[in-house]
């Protein structure tokens, strides 16, 4: 394929995801591999863009969650398949991120694109989950050779549970580094309850990552 | 009774809901009334005064004694319907409400449209209608107000939300199927609590807010199951949806509700201007940032706005936090008393 084909291939990703079409997200990733396009390149410029489309739009108030969970839905169908074919930095694994969405709080899609993203920069990544009580992220941190805790709120409500989780983190292990995000959190709420980095967005969390790892 | 008010709280409520002529604005509160201050005053305490109706009279009714809120309103929480009808919940503490922490329907098979509680023997539909009676035997000049779950928050509680969400695209059979269900298992309890001695109903959809499902989905989803619900109850009908329902007003109105509640998201001068000529308006005091948060001036100030911009009752945009201070209560209703 040459670049302009490619762009259109990307295209219709996205586009599959925006319309929640799974069939044709996983057809499109087949084909993908089939073409031997670059598995990373479809997720992040395919099925990530399609997603960001998707968060603008709900944004506009033209999509709503049903549609947003369809979307989700969808592009986990094409990112199964693609996983595999990742080319990662396979000398060795960079680092060690255990990431989770904080206690009382379910909404996971953006955190699991997070991790997805982390996965396909040769991170290591524990999930824990959704709804995380403060103890886990401790025992885990405790059990592996964690770097960083990537923390995940997207209610007001659950941003306390985060700075509650942010502060033990810091008094029981100083050197694991924190990094926090979702949609109502800020770079000064990150500063405030002590978190050592925040990101936007997930392929900003990339770069904030790389950073923290040195 | 005010020096100056020439009705009781009950006439002015009804007359309020009813858009008929008032002596001044209500300080009713159809939301949820209760904060630890008053708990520790009356000894009743969450989570046990969700389970006992006499602590739930208690607690409910020191909010009109001693903070004077002009209305009773049981019960303090919404999981009552799911509970009876087999969702896992959490009992929560003496500052949180219980919540649901399983659903009941895990497969499609799992729903039972032939189980149908019975509300004044069951559950918690029995403590709620048995301390609706306790109160309406007590106050007769006071309106008591009943809370009920909307039908697809309801179905939401009971399914899941996202796999209800999923299932309109899955299986859309099978949402009509249970969202009939979650309405008529709402229509006995509402006719149960009317017939304990409720003057009005609030219905409560929050999963229906428009950040959740947009106006199309409410058109489809929610709005046909509530209106029948509320078309269905005898006394004076309440619909709170919480969020930003300013795009949904309109749909709000044609369950037939002769009242809804604001959450403060909603500019309440832009409602009353699209919908007020036709329907009574509720709210919308901030509850966090100025009930809870604010000081009693910032709450004077927000019930000044709030009485302005046309609504006939003014209270909260949605229910009382529990950390709020009587003294903050006291400055709402004494300022719509006195405008
Ligand atoms: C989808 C959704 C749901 C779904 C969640 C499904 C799921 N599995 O996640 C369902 C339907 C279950 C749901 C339920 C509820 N929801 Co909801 N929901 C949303 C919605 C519309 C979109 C969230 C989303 O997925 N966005 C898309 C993703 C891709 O974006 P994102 O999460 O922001 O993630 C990006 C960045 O933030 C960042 N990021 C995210 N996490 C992290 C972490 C790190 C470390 C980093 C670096 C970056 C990062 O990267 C991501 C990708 O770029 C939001 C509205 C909104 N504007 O956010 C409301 C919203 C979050 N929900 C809300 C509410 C109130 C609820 C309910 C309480 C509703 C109810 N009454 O039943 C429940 C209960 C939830 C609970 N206890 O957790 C409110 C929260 C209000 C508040 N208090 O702050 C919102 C804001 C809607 C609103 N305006 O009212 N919800
Ligand atoms: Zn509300």
């Amino acid at each position: 394929m040459d670049n302009e084909e490619l762009n259109e291939f990307y295209e219709k990703m996205a586009q599959a995801v925006v319309d929640g079409n799974e069939d044709e997200c996983i057809r499109l990733a087949n084909l993908g591999i089939e073409e031997q396009i670059d598995a990373y390149d479809i997720i992040i410029k395919g099925c990530a863009h399609g997603m960001t489309i998707v968060s603008d739009l709900y944004e506009k108030r033209e999509m709503f969650v049903p549609e947003i969970l369809l979307s989700a839905r969808a592009m986990s169908g094409a990112v199964d398949i693609l996983k595999p074919y990742i080319k990662t930095d396979d000398i060795k694994e960079t680092g060690c991120v255990c990431i989770g969405v904080v206690l009382g709080d379910i909404h996971d899609i953006g955190k699991n694109l997070v991790k997805l993203l982390l996965e396909t920069a040769g991170l290591r990544v524990i999930d824990l989950g959704r709804d995380v009580p403060t103890e886990d992220f401790i025992e885990t941190v405790e059990k592996e050779k964690v770097d960083i805790v990537a923390l995940s709120a997207l209610m007001t409500t659950s941003m306390m549970e985060m700075k509650e989780t942010v502060k033990e983190l810091n008094e029981k292990y100083p050197n694991v580094k924190t990094m926090v995000g979702g949609a109502p959190v800020s770079k000064e709420f990150a500063d405030k309850i002590g978190a050592d980095s925040y990101a936007d967005n997930a392929s900003e969390a990339i770069r904030v990552v790389q950073g923290l790892l040195g | 009774m005010g020096k100056n008010d020439e009705m009781n709280d009950k006439e002015r409520f009804l007359n309020a809901l009813l858009l008929k002529e008032i002596d001044r604005a209500s300080a009713a509160c159809p939301l949820q009334t209760a904060t630890t201050e008053m708990m520790d005053e009356t000894g009743c305490f969450w989570p046990d005064a969700n389970y006992d109706s006499k602590k739930m009279a208690m607690l409910a009714e020191f909010a009109h004694t001693k903070a004077g809120i002009e209305s009773i309103r049981v019960p303090f929480d919404l999981c009552v319907e799911a509970e009876v009808l087999g969702a896992e919940i959490n009992q929560g503490r003496k500052n949180s409400q219980p919540s649901v922490i399983k659903p009941a329907i895990r497969r499609e098979k799992d729903l039972d449209v032939t189980f149908k509680p019975d509300p004044k023997n069951d559950g918690r539909m029995k403590t709620v209608c048995d301390a609706v009676s306790i109160l309406s035997e007590k106050y007769s000049d006071v309106p008591i107000i009943a809370g009920i779950t909307g039908p697809f928050t309801l179905a939401g509680q009971i399914r899941g939300v996202e796999m209800l969400l999923m299932d309109f695209f899955d299986n859309p059979d099978f949402v009509k199927t249970l969202l009939n269900y979650t309405t008529e298992v709402l229509i006995d309890f509402a006719k149960a609590l009317t017939e304990s001695g409720a003057d009005s109903i609030i219905v409560i959809d929050p999963s229906a807010g428009c950040e959740l499902l947009g106006k199309k989905h409410y058109e489809s989803m929610a709005l046909p199951y509530c209106k029948k619900l509320i078309d269905s109850i005898k006394v004076p009908t309440i619909l709170h949806i919480c969020g930003d329902t300013t795009p949904i007003l309109e749909k709000m109105c044609e369950t037939n509700a002769d009242a809804i509640s604001l959450d403060h998201l909603v500019d309440m001068k832009t409602a009353f201007d699209t919908v007020g000529n036709r329907i009574c308006l509720i709210g919308n005091i901030n509850p966090a940032d100025t009930l809870f948060l604010g000081s009693t001036e910032d709450v004077k100030n927000e019930t000044k706005e709030c009485i302005k911009a046309g609504a006939r009752i003014i209270a909260p945009g949605c229910g009382i936090p529990t950390g709020t201070k009587i003294e903050n209560i006291k400055a709402w209703i004494e300022t719509v008393k006195e405008e």
